[in-house]
This record gives C-alpha cells, sequence and structure tokens, in this order.
C-alpha cells in the first residue's frame, strides 16, 4: 500500500481555478466536494479525504485517488507516494501550479476592468500587458 | 495605468508597472492577483516609478522587491 503524503508548501486558494486547471492537465472529471475519502489502486477506501479529488482510474493502472484537502487556508496536495513518483510527480505539481496562476489571472480579468493590450510567450515565462483605468 | 503581469514557469506571478504609478500597481493588481492566488504575487519596482511604501506595507500578500 503506497502512503499518502501531503504537500503543505504547495498551496491553492481559489477552488475554481483549481479544478479547470485540473481539467487543463487532462483531469476532466473532478469531485468537488465537502469530505470526499480517497481510495487506493487496490480499491480500499483510506483514511484520507479531500474537497477536491480525482479518481485514481483517470490517473494510470497502478494509481491512487489525488486529493486536494482544505488546510485552514488553501488546499493542498495529497498525492500518493507511488503517484509522486510517476505522473504526478514535482514537474506535473509545477505544471499544475502554472496553469493553476494563468486562471486566477483570467479571474481576476473578469473582475476587473483590465483591458489585455498583448499577450505571449518569453524566456521569462507567460506575459501578458494589461490596461486599467483608476482613479487618482 | 499600463501593468505587466508575468507568469513563470514555477507558477508565480510577477507584476512590473508600464505606466502608471507604482502604489495604485500594487493596490488595483498586485494585491487582488495575490488574494486570488493564495500566494504572494511579486511588485519589482522600477527606480523611475514612483512608489508609496507606507502605502504598500499595508497591503497584504505583496512582496515588494528592492
Amino acid at each position: 500500500m503506497s502512503a499518502y503524503l501531503e504537500f503543505q508548501d504547495v498551496q491553492f486558494q481559489n477552488a475554481t481555478a483549481l479544478v479547470k486547471a485540473l481539467n487543463d492537465v487532462g483531469f476532466v472529471n473532478v469531485e468537488v466536494g465537502e469530505a470526499i475519502s480517497l481510495v487506493g489502486y487496490q480499491g480500499r477506501q483510506r483514511d484520507q479525504t479531500a474537497q477536491i479529488v480525482v479518481r485514481r482510474q483517470y490517473i494510470g493502472a497502478a494509481s491512487n485517488d489525488l486529493g486536494f484537502a482544505w488546510n485552514g487556508q488553501a488546499f493542498v496536495p495529497i498525492i500518493s507516494e507511488f503517484d509522486a513518483g510517476h505522473r504526478l510527480n514535482q514537474e506535473w505539481l509545477r505544471k499544475l501550479q502554472e496553469v493553476y496562476a494563468k486562471h486566477c489571472v483570467l479571474q481576476f480579468f473578469k473582475e476587473s476592468n483590465a483591458r489585455p493590450l498583448r499577450s505571449g510567450q518569453t524566456e521569462a515565462g507567460f506575459v501578458i500587458e494589461i490596461e486599467m483605468e483608476v482613479a487618482t | 495605468m499600463k501593468v505587466r503581469i508575468t507568469i513563470t514557469p514555477k507558477g508565480e506571478v510577477k507584476v512590473d508597472v508600464l505606466d502608471g504609478i507604482g502604489d495604485q500597481c500594487v493596490k488595483h493588481v498586485a494585491a487582488p492577483l495575490a488574494r486570488l492566488l493564495g500566494q504572494p504575487s511579486h511588485f519589482e519596482p522600477k527606480p523611475d516609478v514612483e512608489i508609496d511604501f507606507e502605502a504598500l506595507a499595508m497591503i497584504e500578500g505583496v512582496e515588494v522587491q528592492a
């Protein structure tokens, strides 16, 4: 049985942006609830619960459920030791954080009067230039 | 006000003001982004940009890089 690991240093505040980011990295089926029990690769329910869950069948043949649990301040990933060494590794987490950040920026656009001027990929990352009217 | 937002490959968000006042950039862009992200957004003031550092210090979630 692969132990679950909590990644407290990887935090997501915004559930909507997190679910969209998970969709973008290939997990279209995402469960959202209060305390969803995680299930291991043998179909056994584990002690860990999470608010946002990707079921193991969408991850890999020998995978365990992936969860994101609210720690009082943010959602933190709960990933099995097996999956953290395979598909859901550090590189995958980094990509998820990048896509999550893009969705937060998009949400910021929706909630503000910001007008995108241009955008594009650079060596420093994905760049968006905006114009805003602000009261002086 | 014109602002450049950079999303780094690590998922960090950096905010640069291109045309405008620094503390307004922090108030209207960097701070709201930090709240949405749940992590600090990084505001890098340029030497030729007017900065109200007292105002900056009052806004949570924004790391000012000297």
